[in-house]
């Protein structure tokens, strides 16, 4: 039986090659879509959950709270939190610390490299965290003092083919460290990313290093729990712990610091600076992964209704032949499920296939044989398994339901079926309509981003960081070197460069008693030429003005938080009084996510160096002067390797994640309208094969091409009429909520939704009426004779 | 066999009935070969579609070997179709996608004959019917007699006891209808019931009564020969159940 049902399931597939076709890349493309975005969310849902002590891991977080209501939550803190709550509480088993990164420069021998992920970690780090350790001994390569231990792909290019273990090298042409052990570079799906780990230890030696609880907050702690020991009991305990270290201090400030405890998987869906961004998108991909899945299923369900109805015969055939409806429902499923497995294979090829392309368009790296991880191939079954059942149940039981001599009779296409297959389509085109217009949106926003004015300067403006002690200390050399390069217009030294956000350190201003935390770059006197900044009032830091070293500027935003009228004069407290000389017209420092807080500029780097300076030139030929400014630096720093960002292009690397997005979100929905528009392909090529004798007669009586062409378009036409009406006032809704992430948009241009309109109407005619000229043109005695 | 009482047939035109069928009372014993015949929308087909219980009647009383049909569910009328009955159809209506092998192995899929029995079946009857060379033809490369030597041998494949057959000539020219006939005549020897519907007074003088239907009445009913079998044993026990 069923291998006689498999026969006239192939020879149909053969047979109806437009349909099968049609219907099995129909689905294979949605498959493969859904495939891809659950590899996608199952990378991202797979961070940090290969740490097997990742249940009992956790990230410390500090919340502040201070007079501006509820201050920032932040990790990065002071060093003593782990260790003194090791010693107090015997829930902390272990802990661990990590500092945040600070380019340095790591050399051996000749070569010298730049090394952005390099951190200190205590000896425990390889003892809390599974990270593949590859030589040297995991639980003491840290213990020493000026120990490192080195990721293997860094380690190659600093040693080449040498055995790194246990030779020597140069921190920022200072330290000497031993090399006790290697490890492989991080996977990608850790939150944790590194280089090259420094002993913790060594931080204790250096005297300049403030290891205290008040200040220093350069340092993230990790704590390992005992067995069995639930957090929020550990949590309960904290604030004593922390009035006893800390807050009791803070108290005459106004300052009060709650500590919390981030689960270790949760940190990256939950507690990364992008995490809602990421959730966003997470949310976007599930939704239009679902969405895909239903266009899928819906064309699947309504071709092969539309094909069941065209084998009513058939079907008649079989019920006097006695066939039980059971066994014609049971025929219809396997037919179902034969494609549904056709496409599936199909779909893990093609996944399997295109899973570095696709990783290049997101900026992930999958391994693809991931999709056979267990939770994604169950949440796959279930998929089939649904999409068999949703395309073989409806056309098995609305056909085995057929009175078999009315099916004989030919005259079983009901009505009311037809009315389902129309509902289908309308949510299709409903989808389609509505991502049309999503797709719109978010590429306006993205414009509107990348080309709104910043208030500064962004062409023509070089970069150059400067990394090491040794390095910072020739800032001034250097800049006179570069100056005389032709056109170069000048070149300011400064902490941080305006447009990827700014720290924030705590101020009293005059007036208040209690600090408040505002945002803070530190600049020489050529800050405001380079980046053609505008002032509101007051004057700038002057050249060879000593007076100034104390002075800072505030920005707008500043001076109206503070509520002061004429801000010129106050006077704002750290680490001793600055008067303020002038103030900033507002610009964007940070992404436009973020509205513009409130900023200070000061003249007074930390340590007294700046950590890079920023070049702006008027040139017909950057390569010529790209290769003055090298030649420049190598005269002044023979050690140190050269290296350059463009502002602008760093300015939009911080949209691409978004863009990524964008490119994303655009290739899924124009596939999923391709699914779509191939499923009503398919509809009416079916609707003008059984029409095919009415349009011979109606030629016959003389009716003209594009009369016939209306008369197939017209019904699709409305629908997806109906179908704008339910997609687009959802896809408005949804993009409006997503709008609310960025502090600034331009709304929802009013053309999107004609434009939308316009284009899927385009599509949807383009489609349908394809077909029909076909039909619409040929000879009417050939169509008749068919029949 | 069969027992037809007040037999009716409507369909609903606006609040008008239009009868198909007026009050039929009918006995068929079993070994019968009866002709129905009648001009055309007298109501023919409708009464063989109820007898075969492809069709329900508006109202009456069907009894089948004296099981009340008209009181069971889709379920039991279809396994009572599936035991004992074959349909042979004026246009044939073999599965186009099938070949002419496995149009007539389907009605054994369908009843569940195990697949050495069913070879065997198969391929006795084609060799009875003479088209053993066509079986790995589809029906579109055969001509109207074959296909319907074809019909034929499928709705005889199970062995029923009760052979209905509507216009089966209808679309043939004489030589091949009479083929068919003959093929009728020798299997209602063979103790199988036929009722057939036809126009042709040629074919109905291969039965063995002629019933005259008219807008839904039996105008006549006349026995012209008497029944081969009557009053043997029933021979060719179906298969299944
Ligand atoms: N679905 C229907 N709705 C309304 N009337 C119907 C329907 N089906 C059949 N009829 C009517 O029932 C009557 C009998 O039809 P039937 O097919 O039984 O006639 P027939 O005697 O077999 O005719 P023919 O010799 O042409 O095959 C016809 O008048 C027809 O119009
Ligand atoms: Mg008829």
């Amino acid at each position: 039986m069923i291998g006689n049902y498999l026969k006239v399931a192939a020879r149909n597939l053969l047979k109806y090659r437009l349909y099968s076709g049609i219907n099995v890349l129909g689905l294979t493309l949605g498959l493969s879509l859904v495939l891809m975005i659950l590899l996608y969310l199952q990378f991202e849902y797979s961070y940090d959950s290969w740490h097997a002590q990742k249940e009992r891991l956790y990230r410390v977080s500090i919340l502040s709270h201070g007079e501006d209501a509820e201050g920032e939550e932040t990790h990065v803190f002071t060093p003593p939190i782990g260790p003194d709550m090791q010693a107090e509480f015997p829930e902390v088993q272990a802990y661990t610390r990590f500092s945040t990164e600070q380019p340095a420069y790591l050399s051996y021998k000749e070569e010298a490299l730049q090394v952005d992920e390099i951190h200190y970690a205590d000896t425990s780090f390889f003892t809390l965290f599974n990270f593949q350790w590859l030589s040297g001994d995991a639980e003491t390569a840290l213990a020493r003092p000026n120990t490192v231990v080195l990721t293997v792909p860094l380690a190659r290019r600093l040693f080449g083919s040498e055995d790194p273990m246990g030779k020597l090298v140069f921190l920022d042409n200072q330290q000497q460290f031993e090399v006790t052990g290697l490890t492989a570079a991080p996977p990608a799906n850790s939150h944790l990313q590194f280089e090259a780990l420094l002993s913790f230890s060594t931080l204790y030696q250096d005297s300049e290093r403030y290891m205290g609880w008040n200040g220093g907050n350069q340092y993230i702690t990790y704590l390992l729990l005992a067995e069995n020991i639930i957090p929020t009991q550990l949590e309960e305990k904290l604030p004593t712990f922390m009035w006893r270290h800390i807050n009791e201090d803070l108290k005459p400030y106004g300052v009060q610091l709650e500590a919390r405890l981030q689960p270790l998987p949760d940190i990256h869906l939950w507690h990364d600076p992008d995490s809602t961004a990421l959730r966003t998108r997470l949310l976007a991909f599930g939704g239009i992964g679902l969405l895909i899945l239903i266009i899928a299923g819906v064309n699947f369900v309504n071709l092969a209704t539309a094909r069941a109805s065209w084998r009513a015969r058939e079907v008649g055939v079989r019920k006097v032949l006695g066939a039980s409806r059971g066994a014609l429902i049971r025929q219809f499923m396997g037919e179902a499920l034969l494609l549904v497995l056709i496409a599936t294979g199909l779909a893990f090829l093609f996944t399997e296939a295109f899973a570095p392309v696709y990783g290049k368009l997101i900026g992930k790296t999958f391994v693809p044989s991931g999709i056979f991880d267990a939770q994604t191939a169950l949440a796959l079954i279930g998929v089939l398994v649904m999409v068999s059942l949703l395309a073989g149940w409806y056309p098995a039981f609305f056909v085995s339901r057929l009175q078999a001599v009315k099916a004989l009779k030919g005259g079983a296409t009901g009505k009311n079926k037809q009315g389902l297959r129309n509902a289908l389509l309308v949510i299709q085109f409903a989808i389609s309509a509505g991502l049309i217009a999503c797709t719109l949106v978010i590429f306006q926003q993205l414009q509107y981003t990348l080309h709104k004015r910043l208030g500064f300067e962004q062409e023509g403006i070089v970069v150059l960081p400067l990394v090491g002690k040794e390095v910072q200390s020739k800032q001034a050399a250097l800049k006179q070197e570069l100056l005389s390069i032709q056109g170069v217009e000048g070149v300011a030294a400064l902490s941080e460069v305006p447009g990827q956000g700014l720290t924030r350190n705590g101020y009293i201003p005059e007036g208040h008693k209690e600090s408040l935390l505002f945002h803070a770059i530190d600049v020489d006197e050529n800050f405001l030429d380079v980046f053609g900044l505008e002032l509101a009032r007051g004057r700038f830091f002057g050249r060879a003005r000593p007076a100034d070293e104390q002075a800072v500027l505030i920005n707008e935003s500043l001076a109206r938080q503070l509520n002061w009228a004429e801000p010129i004069g106050k006077k704002i407290i750290r680490n001793g009084e600055h008067p303020v000389i002038g103030v900033a017209k507002d610009f964007h420092f940070a992404s436009l996510h973020h509205s513009i807080g409130p900023l200070i500029i000061t003249q007074q780097p930390w340590n007294g160096r700046y950590h890079r300076l920023a070049l702006k030139a008027r040139t017909g030929n950057w390569e010529r002067t790209l290769s003055d400014i090298r030649s420049r630096w190598e005269a002044v720093l023979p050690q140190a390797p050269f290296d350059f960002q463009f502002l602008d292009a760093s300015i939009a690397q911080q949209y691409e994640n978004e863009r990524r997005f964008q490119e994303a979100f655009l290739c899924f929905s124009i596939l999923s309208i391709l699914i779509a528009l191939m499923g009503v392909l398919g509809l009416s090529a079916l609707a003008i094969q059984q029409r095919t004798k009415e349009v011979g007669i109606r030629k016959v009586m003389g009716a003209s091409a594009a009369n016939i062409i209306a008369l197939f378009s017209k019904g699709f036409l409305r629908m997806v009429g109906i179908a704008m009406g339910i997609g687009f006032p959802l896809a408005w809704y949804f993009m409006q909520r997503w709008l609310q992430g960025y502090a600034y948009s331009n709304g929802i241009d009013w053309w999107v939704f004609p434009l939308a309109g316009a284009l899927t109407l385009l599509v949807a005619f383009l489609t349908v009426a394809l077909r029909a000229i076909g039909v619409a043109t040929k000879n009417p005695v050939e169509a008749l004779r068919y029949e | 066999m069969i027992r037809l009482r007040d037999i009716e047939r409507y369909y609903r035109n606006g609040l008008r009935k239009a009868w198909v069928l007026n009050q039929i009372n009918l006995d068929i014993k079993e070994g019968e070969f009866v002709t129905v015949m009648g001009p055309s929308g007298a109501g023919k087909s409708t009464l063989l579609n109820i007898i075969g219980m492809l069709e329900e009647p508006s109202g009456g009383e069907y009894f089948f070997f004296d099981e009340p049909v008209h009181k069971f569910n889709e379920r039991r009328r279809s396994d009572l179709h599936k035991a004992y009955m074959g349909f042979v159809f004026q246009a044939y209506h073999l599965i186009d996608d099938l070949t002419v092998y496995e149009n007539i192995e389907t009605p054994l899929l369908y009843r569940n004959v195990k697949g050495k029995e069913r070879k065997s079946m198969v391929a006795e009857i084609l060799d009875r019917f003479n088209i053993v060379a066509k079986k790995g033809l589809f029906p579109e490369q055969l001509s109207g007699g074959q296909q319907q030597l074809v019909g034929v041998a499928r709705a005889v494949i199970s062995k029923p006891r009760l052979l209905l057959a509507d216009e089966p000539t209808g679309n043939l020219h004489t030589k091949q209808g009479d083929q068919i006939m003959e093929l009728f005549q020798e299997l209602n020897e063979e103790g199988v019931t036929i009722i057939q519907v036809t126009h042709s007074e040629r074919n109905a003088s291969f039965g063995t009564r002629v019933i005259e239907l008219v807008d839904g009445n039996v105008r006549s009913d006349e026995q012209i020969r008497q029944p081969a079998g009557q009053g043997d044993a029933p021979k060719g026990v179906p298969n299944g159940k």
